[in-house]
């Protein structure tokens, strides 16, 4: 899952606790499962090979409770080290959603940005039927992946989409988009 | 600065906006949790938990004695100490 230059990112519908993702390959087969902890006070969220959870591949973890500038921690739970972490830009997010990829020892790597400030402005005070794209960029405002979100009322579906020469960590560019699908895709 | 500790043993200081947070260890390079004690909601928690468990405790002696007070207090301590585990 982790070399894929493609992937689905899926909510899971039915579940009452917490928040459930299934992570599809291009050729629509599961290669992976997310699940958001439930009654946690901070965000805890695992990323495992498969729904029966036996190898887990990441934990995001969130610093703080209440953060306006949440910071999540992003731990290869394989390895056992913090592979880097994501920023949400707490006043820039209000109008446009932004966050930052950082490294291990929190320099800026990369930042996500919502596609236009104008369908921004739409989504959030007209109506959140007009389906969410993310542009990942990096030194110089180069394009290194894309996520696109399905026009789906009822089920969030995001599509994530890595250019070969990405030199952002695969694993932290599947934190990113697992992420959005729970932060992100809550507010729908 | 906060001060973390890794499993192997080491002590180091990290930068505050880590805590509660994740590093890694300088030396093994293993993934380190950073207390979380500059968390203001955390500490906003824990207050008002003491708070409660305080209260309750001064009724609970008010109404059944020492020997009431004492069982609600080691009781919501317990309590509270799961939910903290928990967290």
């Amino acid at each position: 899952m982790l070399d894929l230059d493609r992937f689905l990112v899926r909510r899971k519908v039915f579940r009452i606790l917490g928040a459930g993702f299934h992570v599809y390959d291009a050729a629509g087969k599961v290669v992976g499962f997310s699940e958001q902890k439930a009654f946690k006070l901070k965000e805890d969220i695992c990323v495992f090979t498969d729904e029966s959870k036996a190898t887990e591949l990441l934990s995001i973890r969130a610093r703080q409770i209440i953060d306006f500038s949440a910071a999540y921690d992003v731990v290869d739970s394989v390895e056992g080290r913090k592979i880097g972490a994501l920023r949400r830009k707490g006043w820039s997010s209000i109008l446009r959603d932004s966050w930052e990829i950082l490294d291990d020892a929190d320099r800026p790597l990369a930042h996500v940005r919502e596609d236009s400030a104008t369908l921004a402005m739409v989504r959030r005070f007209l109506t959140n039927l007009i389906p969410q794209r993310y542009h990942l960029l990096a030194a110089g405002e180069r394009q290194v992946a894309s996520m696109r979100q399905h026009f789906n009322p009822f089920v969030f579906k995001l599509d994530v989409e890595i250019d070969p020469g990405c030199p952002v960590d695969r694993r932290l560019v599947l934190a990113t988009a697992i992420l959005l699908a729970a932060v992100e895709g809550r507010e729908q | 600065m906060t001060r973390a500790a890794c499993a192997c043993g080491h002590e180091f200081e990290v930068r505050d906006d880590l805590a509660g947070g994740i590093t890694n260890c300088p030396r093994c390079g293993k993934a380190v949790e950073v207390e979380g004690l500059r968390d203001p909601a955390w500490r906003l928690l824990q207050v008002v938990a003491a708070a409660g468990w305080a209260s309750a405790t001064a009724a609970a002696y008010v109404a059944w004695g020492v020997a009431g007070a004492a069982a609600v207090a080691m009781g919501l301590a317990a309590v509270l100490w799961l939910v903290s585990r928990a967290l």
